[in-house]
């Protein structure tokens, strides 16, 4: 699986994903997929090209309350992610967008990424949600 | 039998923090522009969030941008919203006060309160309190109050948060937390009498206090189960922050900007700092790219309606939030809580008198509306005072019930409190008085023989607030089988003003963002 952006990935079809959650500060989060509880700590990729997925992770609590998020394998590595309950953002919830592609555009996708500058990466990156904007 | 009956005005002014520990910290104070002071803030928590996300080894190296991007942009939707009527709604939320204790503590002449609380503010209290201009009641007392630990963080230029995150991500920070002092000036001392010169010649008393059990942290794990449960029962937020998270993102000229703010952050802060590892060239570097690209959102424009619809149902949904946050705090606000305290109290006519309080404050039933506090204490001079046996003053014991009467009574929010309070003096000691002529100035203090024997007093209060500006009357009944100098029978009643000013600038601030 493959950083297209913050908070944005992209992976074969079928590909697990693991999330992993530190909650401290008094927090509770609550995650879903697709509008669903999670209750495990791993996930597939849509089995089809072309599929996408969304994975929200709310989290509540008294202020200063923080979790940091791990998603792996992104890159070869874990990618992370950082909520915390503050004045101004008292609910964080933050989503993330999984994509599943075809082999052969996510290889591509990971050659060019590897040499290419970030306006190139933006230009990559997959419609969110399946929305044309 | 004596009976008087002796009207006391006394009036406190408390210009405190507006919080202790576990209270909510609210944003700063509004300046002259709501709007820029709020930014400000909100600024502050960008690079708070950050600072905290490197400390705890977020993963990945784009930790710098953890505060922005697609699907995390609760704090850029509130930098964008401050102009707007739903935000200011929620803003005037957070400058709400919490909790904070207002009035004297027990041991002041003329103070309507018998039991002394065992909370203190967070960082720096002040307290100037007047006692009425009678005959036996005298002195204007100034209270500082303040937390080591607050004090430290306060110079090293952190905020309420930064130092509350201190707090609960740092056990040592924790604990030097639990104890706090105080120093007391009686202005009515010295060359310069109705004057805070806070001289030694001013001091009448000092205390540190001690926290021995707080129940009162909202992020313990006894509340741990509200929380969740709160989380859990969350319905129409989820919906209203993905919805804003979609139309920002379907702006062109925000996801521009964003876009623009993620690379430059990339180049400029989470590269270099892969490399280097330096958080403090990284924090720079980082400040120096939001101070340049955050106001380049001003220059965007209006958000479309779609934006703007989203953006407001966003803040509405967090005005009802916070309002069931602010509950949770409440509540936790109420726990049991045990204090320590030592004071001191210095008169010219007498040795120094110390005092070991031990407070217990908790709350009685589920919903712990009715408050309930025990303070037992140990009194002692420094040495024997001339007219005494001993250096031994007395034991007190002294009991307090307080229960809001809800809005169904003809008094809106008001309190009622019954206290009791118990004191045995085993041997003749001497307690301080005051000759005061027709000035607080010309007060002179003097002692006299207290008789042994068991002192009981009975208190009956009733603290109306006017409306929410931050003014209290308290209207107390106090009967008592012998005073400490006279074996007679005492019944007194007195009704005083309190005055929360923090309160009173929350309320003109509030209405000033709302304008």
């Amino acid at each position: 699986m493959h950083r297209v952006t913050s908070r944005t990935y992209i992976g074969q079809p079928g590909e697990m994903v693991t999330l992993t959650t530190q909650v401290d500060g008094g927090g509770q989060i609550t995650v879903t997929l697709d509008g669903q509880p999670m209750t495990s700590a791993q996930f597939p990729l849509p089995a089809t090209a072309g599929g996408h997925e969304t994975l929200r992770i709310l989290l509540v609590g008294p202020l200063g309350a923080s979790c940091v998020v791990g998603i792996a394998t992104v890159d070869g590595g874990t990618d992370g992610d950082f909520l915390m309950c503050q004045p101004h953002n008292p609910v964080p919830m933050n989503s993330y967008s999984f994509s599943a592609a075809a082999q052969a555009s996510v290889t591509a996708f990971a050659a060019v990424k590897s040499g290419a500058a970030p306006t190139t990466r933006a230009k990559a990156r997959p419609k969110k949600g399946g929305k044309t904007r | 039998m004596r009976h008087s009956l002796v009207p006391a005005l006394g009036i406190a002014l408390a210009l405190a923090a507006p919080r202790n520990l576990h209270a909510q910290p609210a944003a700063p104070a509004t300046g002259s522009d709501p709007t820029a002071t709020a930014r400000a803030a909100i600024v502050d928590e960008m690079v708070t969030l950050t600072a905290l996300a490197v400390q705890r080894g977020v993963p990945g190296d784009h930790v710098f941008q953890v505060g922005f991007g697609a699907g995390g942009e609760g704090l850029v939707a509130a930098y964008i919203a401050v102009p707007r009527a739903k935000f200011k709604a929620f803003q005037a939320l957070l400058d709400a006060r919490m909790d904070k204790q207002v009035g004297s503590t027990p041991t002041t002449q003329g103070s309507t309160s018998l039991a002394m609380k065992g909370l203190v503010p967070e960082i720096l209290g002040l307290a100037v309190e007047n006692g009425a201009i009678q005959k036996d009641v005298s002195g204007t007392t100034v209270t500082f109050r303040a937390k080591p630990m607050g004090i430290v963080k306060a110079l090293q230029g952190k905020g309420v948060l930064d130092a509350y995150i201190d707090y609960t991500r740092y056990p040592t920070a924790a604990f030097a937390s639990r104890f706090s002092g105080s120093v007391g000036f009686d202005t009515a001392r010295g060359s310069t009498p109705g004057t805070l010169t806070a001289d030694a010649s001013q001091l009448s008393a000092w205390s540190i206090r001690a926290e021995v059990v707080n129940g009162r942290n909202p992020a313990s794990d006894q509340y741990a189960g509200l929380w969740k449960r709160f989380g859990a029962n969350l319905q129409s937020y989820p919906a209203a922050a993905a919805a804003l998270n979609d139309a920002l993102n379907g702006w062109k000229a925000f996801a521009d900007w964003q876009k623009d703010l993620l690379d430059t952050i990339q180049a400029q802060v989470d590269t270099p700092f892969a490399t280097n590892r330096n958080v403090d060239t990284a924090m720079g570097a980082f400040k120096k790219v939001l101070a340049d690209k955050l106001p380049r959102l001003d220059a965007l424009g209006d958000p479309p309606a779609t934006v703007g619809a989203a953006l407001d149902q966003y803040f509405s949904q967090l005005v009802v939030i916070q309002k069931q946050i602010d509950d949770i705090y409440a509540f936790a606000n109420k726990g049991t809580l045990v204090t320590v305290d030592w004071s001191t109290a210095r008169a010219h006519a007498v040795p120094d008198l110390y005092t070991v309080t031990g407070i217990v404050q908790t709350a009685l039933g589920q919903a712990r509306k009715t408050a309930f506090t025990l303070n037992v204490a140990a009194s002692f001079y420094r040495s024997r005072p001339e007219m005494a046996s001993q250096a031994f003053r007395s034991f007190d014991m002294t009991a307090q019930l307080e229960h809001p009467l809800g809005t169904s009574f003809v008094l809106p929010s008001a309190t009622a409190s019954l206290s009791a309070r118990y004191s045995y003096l085993p041997n003749d000691t001497v307690a301080p008085t005051t000759a005061t002529t027709t000035t607080v100035a010309s007060a002179a203090t003097t002692s006299a023989v207290a008789p042994k024997g068991s002192i009981g007093y009975f208190q009956a209060r009733l603290t109306i607030p006017v409306t929410s500006t931050g003014v209290k009357i308290p209207l107390s009944i106090t009967a008592s089988n012998r005073t400490e100098l006279i074996k007679e029978k005492d019944v007194r009643a007195s009704f005083g003003i309190t005055f929360d000013f923090d309160t009173f600038l929350n309320v003109l601030t509030a209405n000033a963002k709302m304008k």
